[in-house]
């Protein structure tokens, strides 16, 4: 039998907010543990939370940037149980009023358009961290650190759309762009500030009823959510087909062993009797407020990588690589304005600057060379100052230390030698010195042209002018 | 110097003439506040260096009209003491020091306040005034074997502070006024910041203040009223001048009488009696009495008990012996979880938190906790209605006098018997005043009032105008 | 709404607390009649919105500025158990 496999993703992305929700703590990551905490984060009797409104400015952002419809009220609510990195006994959650809903992100997959629907994002606080003293299942106590406690964070729920593990990473890298493209989070996996849950489960291949789904927690990578989902649908494949019923649960994956295991506690609690948190007085998100962030919102990447396409007549290919940042997409939109030939732009940036970032594994934003530098030296080479494979070379002076290459290009005398007389004296020396090829391109053999510009090149450092060099010695040669 | 009768505005007057010293009073407070806790258990903490401490800060002018400087106060052990502990009158509290001062302590301080102590409450402030406090029963000075309520009216009715903070949930304070034949008012929701106040539930408890007359009531109100920054809920309405607010006949005035007000379980005979005394009075200064129709009201205390025990089952989730507080060793997180509070807590707060764990589980949310709240919805509405017709609502503040210690034996109801007439105005937010009436007799009782929001100065000049000529005989210790 | 001793106990694990068979007979006693009078109203409550908070006002926010936090000792000055750094709790993994 073939199954079909359908994944639902909840995402809790924390906000790059200065202080946390209901705090004036600050949020920086990597501080000495409990250096971050206050009364109010650390649940103590008498304290009263007071709302962040940029925590809220933010979910609001992302959820718009999400095509959510935005909530006009909302409560904060109680979800109530007990666990060691709950300062409160209770977490503090939109349960009832979420700030979006009934959104979506497009996705490409094989050159076709995907929709993923977005059910919901909402806004709460996160729990603090647990440090666990040697090995977890060995240790005697664990280590609380509150300083994460009461960072603000949205949960961004989809709708089960998605089919495979390619999707849920195509997906993810998608809404991990759109999100920093708002500047809402720094969506650092390895750190934590973004992290994945998947719901999955599989049922006949055209089945309209759902199977038994589980929950998968503990991917800390876009590489393991892969890997998690692919275990977890060949784990549940099995068992139905050895007719058995796979149990509805919540599975941690284990990247070690590459392998997913149930989180069976008689401890868990399976009803958070939510209830809104009085002392947490409702929102009202009133629509100048909501219009003011609409309008403040950067243009997004798939309304950039359709203005590319549009209004530089690049290929759709080029158009997603480089609005994949919007610190690239910035980088090229800047460059073309001071060189306005899109296609030769992107070529570079395709080729030689994508090259060396990722062979460097330098971030577009720690990049020394300007896109008024860069646009320099497309000018140089437009001009025929420089031939397009010495540029290469200045280029990659430009990239070790930013400098400007007309400084390059002179401290270098990397300049192009177009003048006639000077090219005709190298082309004569070149035809003395090799009676052999210019014998066989005499006679027909036409690949022995390349040869004799190569000699020319070789003997002019590169510095002469390649078209030309072709015509002298196409006419000397006839 | 007699203590019994001072009253702030004396204080004052003693500082102003030289007829007393700050070293003095407080040294003389201080001395009897020991011989009242002796005998009466009003208190959990009395420390003297820290009493000490305090008085060697103040550097307020003393004997200024309407200052608090130099007067002596005690306040109930659910509000957050910086350097005094707060115990919450819990086990689970006994050793707890807060690292902030509640807003309304930072208030007193600034006005130069002796704080004399932290009073007696009944745990956490839940429960029908009986007494559930884990340092033991606190007595009723005008009779030994009764209860005073908190800790604050004792040590008020006992001469050793002029005046108190306490909290008030579902009347609990209005209840412990009307028991020790003091004042008492639970200001509108909102008017007194509740930042450092360790409430159980957040959407009734509300700080309230205890004294034995109108004129302490309005100064202390003054100083603690007002928007706080660190507490959403409170409110900036402008704080006026009660003091002069409380002056002025009541003519004209409309009071409202519940119908079938008669008709509330356990109403004693004695405390019908008093309430109807008290209504003649008010008509013979001019008070319009009217008849009024609240057909919800009598549901308030079982309302308030379902509402209150959901918020104090999520409000008291952080007593887990992590942070703070006592621990009951255990090998698993969980299992310490339970034993620390099983064995901090008390009888009465576990049960009314696994009842409040009922009420708001999947089985019981929509038909007990949900419904609850509509029904406050309903209650408030009524209320907002009567109050559109009449200026304030009068009931007896409990209907019984205050019980005797020997029956506080027996399991507390969680919904108290005492809340029938004084937990409404906590589902609403309102403003309710008891007043003490029959202190001649030596078993006070309390007459309650109800206002509109942010009227509390309505409420005062009645008791302002009711407690003239009266010359009571305070209990002597 | 009837209410069994099973509840109660399963109400009382949620709220980590353990009664005593004296505490539960008498809590099972007072729900059971909370729950009568309950009944006299839950028709009353038909059709009408729940009251959460009892101030209509909404929206209160604060600036995303920085406040002092805690110094490290003071926030750990109440634990029951703590190193310099952090809290402690015991063992979360059951046995």
């Amino acid at each position: 039998m073939k199954f079909e496999p359908v994944i639902g993703l909840e995402i809790h992305v924390e906000l790059l907010t200065n202080t946390k929700i209901f705090c004036g703590c600050s949020t920086t990551f990597g501080a000495e543990p409990n250096s971050q905490t206050c009364p109010v984060c650390l649940g103590l009797p008498g304290s009263r939370p007071v709302l962040n409104k940029r925590a809220v400015e933010f979910a609001i952002r992302a959820a718009l940037a999400l095509n959510c419809n935005i909530v006009d009220y909302t409560t904060f609510d109680r979800k109530n149980y007990f666990y060691a990195d709950l300062p409160k006994g209770y977490q503090i959650s939109q349960y009832f009023y979420p700030t979006g809903t009934n959104g979506y992100v497009d996705i490409n997959v094989n050159g076709e358009t995907k929709r993923i629907r977005i059910h919901q994002l909402h806004l709460e606080e996160d729990t603090g961290k647990l440090l666990h003293v040697g090995d977890i299942l060995a240790s005697p106590y664990s280590r609380v650190d509150f300083n994460r406690a009461g960072v603000p964070l949205v949960e961004i729920v989809t709708e089960p759309d998605i089919k495979n593990s390619e999707e849920a990473r195509l997906f993810l890298q998608k809404l991990r762009t759109i999100l920093l493209y708002t500047g809402i989070s720094d969506c650092k996996m390895e750190e934590g500030s973004m992290r994945c849950d998947a719901n999955i489960s599989i049922m006949p291949k055209g089945s309209k009823t759902f199977g038994n789904k589980t929950e998968l927690k503990n991917m800390n990578s876009f590489r393991s959510v892969q890997r998690g989902i692919e275990y977890e649908i060949t784990r549940q494949s099995k068992i139905l087909k050895s007719n058995q019923e796979v149990i509805p649960e919540t599975r941690h994956w284990n990247e070690s062993k590459g392998s997913t295991t149930a989180m069976r506690s008689k401890y868990l609690a399976s009803d958070y009797r939510c209830f809104p948190d009085p002392n947490v007085i409702p929102l009202e998100t009133d629509k100048d407020w909501i219009d003011q962030i609409r309008e403040a919102l950067p243009e997004l990447p798939d309304e950039k990588q359709a203005r590319f396409v549009k209004e530089y007549g690049l290929p759709e290919y080029d158009a997603e690589v480089l609005t994949s940042t919007k610190e690239l997409a910035d980088f090229y939109d800047e460059t073309v304005t001071l060189f306005n030939e899109p296609k030769t732009v992107s070529n570079w940036f395709m080729g030689e600057l994508m090259g060396l970032l990722n062979n460097e594994k330098v971030e577009i934003t720690q990049c020394k060379v300007t896109p008024q530098n860069l646009a320099n030296l497309l000018q140089l080479i437009d001009k025929g100052t420089i031939s397009g494979k010495i540029a290469k070379n200045v280029f990659e002076e430009m990239f070790k230390d930013g400098k400007d290459p007309q400084a390059i290009v002179e401290e270098k005398g990397l300049i192009q030698i177009s003048d006639t007389a000077e090219l005709e004296k190298v082309v004569e020396e070149v035809v003395e010195a090799n009676p052999g090829p210019v014998e066989d391109f005499k006679g027909g053999k036409k690949k022995a042209l390349g040869f004799l510009v190569g000699q020319v090149m070789k003997t002019t450092k590169g510095k002469a002018n390649p078209q030309m060099v072709n015509k002298i010695l196409g006419d000397k040669l006839k | 110097m007699n203590f019994s009768n001072l009253t702030i505005q004396e204080v004052n007057h003693m500082y102003k003439e030289g007829q007393t010293t700050l070293n003095e009073l407080s040294s003389k407070f201080f001395d009897r506040a020991k011989n009242v806790q002796d005998k009466y258990n009003a208190f959990i903490t009395l420390d003297s260096d820290y009493y000490n401490n305090v008085v060697e800060d103040i550097s307020e002018e003393l004997g200024e009209d309407h200052s608090l400087a130099g007067i002596p106060a005690v306040l109930g052990d659910n509000i957050c003491t910086k350097n005094l502990r707060t115990t919450c009158g819990s086990k689970i509290m006994e050793n707890y020091i807060s690292p902030f001062n509640a807003q309304v302590v930072d208030k007193l301080l600034e006005a130069g306040v002796i704080i004399s102590g932290k009073g007696n409450i009944d745990e956490f402030g839940a429960g029908d005034s009986k007494g559930s406090s884990y340092y033991g029963h606190s007595k009723n000075p005008w009779n030994e074997k009764i209860t005073p309520g908190n800790g604050a009216a004792c040590a008020i009715a006992s001469g050793t502070a002029l005046f108190g903070l306490a909290s008030d949930a579902s009347g609990n304070l209005r209840q412990s006024a009307a028991y020790c034949g003091i004042a008492g008012l639970k200001p509108t929701y909102g008017r007194v910041s509740r930042y450092g106040l360790i409430d159980y539930a957040p959407s009734l408890d509300q700080i309230g203040i205890l004294a034995k007359n109108a004129r302490d009531i309005a100064l202390v109100l003054a100083c603690t009223a007002g928007k706080d920054s660190r507490d959403v809920t409170s409110l900036d309405n402008p704080v006026p001048k009660y003091i002069n607010e409380i002056q002025g006949q009541l003519e004209g005035l409309k009071v409202g009488i519940v119908k079938n007000w008669e008709e509330a379980g356990s109403l004693e005979n004695e405390v019908k009696k008093s309430f109807q005394k008290e209504i003649e009075t008010l008509k013979e200064k001019g008070v319009k009495i009217i008849e009024v129709d609240i057909p919800s009201l009598f549901h308030s205390s079982t309302v308030t008990a379902i509402i209150g025990a959901v918020e104090a089952f999520s409000n008291l989730a952080n007593f887990d012996g992590v942070r703070f507080g006592c621990r009951a060793e255990s090998k698993h997180l969980h299992e310490m979880y339970i034993k620390t509070r099983t064995e901090g807590l008390g009888t009465y707060l576990k049960r009314f938190l696994t009842f409040g764990a009922m009420a708001s589980s999947e089985k019981h949310f929509n038909s007990l906790f949900l419904t609850a709240q509509k029904m406050r919805t309903k209650i408030i509405k009524e209320l907002q209605k009567t109050l559109e017709e009449v200026d304030m609502i009068a009931t007896p503040t409990v209907p019984f006098q205050a019980p005797s210690l020997e029956s506080s034996g027996k399991d507390e109801g969680i919904t108290g018997s005492a809340d029938v007439f004084t937990s409404a105005a906590n589902l609403a937010g309102l403003p309710a005043i008891s007043i003490p009436v029959n202190i001649d007799t030596s078993t006070p009782t309390g007459f309650q009032l109800m206002g509109r929001t942010f009227e509390e100065g309505t409420l005062l000049k009645v008791l302002h105008s009711l407690e003239i000529n009266k010359n009571i005989q305070w209990p002597t210790v | 709404m009837t209410v069994s001793l099973e509840e109660i106990k399963k109400a009382a694990w949620d709220a980590r607390l353990e009664l005593t068979s004296r505490e539960e007979e008498v809590l099972l006693e007072e729900v059971t009649q909370l729950f009568e009078k309950a009944a006299t109203f839950i028709k009353n409550a038909e059709g009408i919105d729940p009251t959460f908070y009892p101030v209509s006002i909404t929206s209160v926010m604060r600036e995303d500025k920085i406040q002092p936090s805690l110094p490290v000792s003071k926030a750990l000055s109440n634990a029951p158990d703590a190193d310099d750094f952090c809290f402690h709790v015991p063992r979360i993994i059951e046995e």
